[in-house]
């Protein structure tokens, strides 16, 4: 039968101990929820909580973002579908808007706030 | 998730090549695996390389520093640990930042589990195989 020997108990130890450590990064992820919006000119970063109107312009025209009170939306897009305007508002670090037509891309990232879990299972 | 079984030939040639020898045959594992799997011109193959070197590192120090005091389980646990370490660090710097984080505990844990499992097996190998005891 197999042996198991003491530097196999240190090492697994040690193993566990890396494990325990690694779960602490959930927690470091951290700063303010930041607002990025990718238009045809580049990346801007917005800060959440300050509110915000900024228009980008892409292929087919101009799209207005609004960070109004913690959340974000398309108020008005040059696209043919609005189907970005009709995507609403969104608040969460994830979450995201995109015009495809105007190629403008809005999410949000940055901390997980306490419950920020997507979803819990038992 | 992958088992990791490619990292056998690994842990059971630890008591039978020389170094060299040993470099030769992680080197013949990366390209292999990338020829097979496809990848071999892609960033993927960085991260074999990263893990591998890794891996014959940290087991190639456990198994010569610990000698007897040590099962090939230890050396598997000790060469996962370092491989999933060195591929989570370059998933850090090179592909998706600060968000490799998240993965870290549940890529070290099935990382934990296949290297015990995988020791375990290289162990009883280099116990019950004849073909092991007339090569050594």
């Amino acid at each position: 039968m197999t042996t198991i020997r003491v530097g196999d108990i240190i090492i697994f130890v040690l193993a566990i101990a890396l494990i325990i450590a690694s779960f602490t990064f959930y927690n470091k992820i951290s700063g303010k929820p930041e607002v990025r919006v990718r238009a045809a000119g580049g990346e801007s970063i917005y800060d959440l909580a300050v509110d915000t109107l900024a228009t980008f312009k892409g292929p087919v025209g101009e799209t207005t973002v609004e960070i109004k009170g913690g959340r974000v939306h398309i108020v008005d897009s040059d696209c043919r579908n609005k189907v970005c305007i009709a995507a609403g508002w969104i608040a969460s670090p994830g979450e995201w808007i995109i015009c495809l037509p105007n190629n403008v891309f809005v999410r949000i990232e940055g901390s997980l706030e306490e419950g920020g879990l997507d979803d819990i299972s038992f | 998730m992958r088992l990791g079984l490619a990292n056998l030939p690994l842990i059971i040639a630890l008591g039978l090549l020389t170094w060299k020898e040993y470099l030769l045959l992680a080197l013949l594992k990366v390209l292999g695996q990338a020829l097979i799997t496809g990848t071999i011109f892609s960033y993927i193959v960085l991260f074999s390389i990263a893990g591998t070197a890794a891996s014959i590192l940290a087991m190639l120090l456990t198994y010569n520093w610990l000698k007897r005091r040590v099962s090939l389980i230890g050396v598997s646990i000790a060469g996962a640990m370092a491989s999933n370490s060195a591929q989570l660090l370059l998933s850090r710097y090179l592909l998706f930042g600060e968000a490799a984080k998240l993965i870290a505990p549940p890529f070290l844990i099935v990382g934990l589990i296949t290297s015990i499992v995988l020791g375990f097996f290289a162990q009883q190998f280099i116990a019950k195989s004849s073909w092991y005891r007339g090569v050594q």
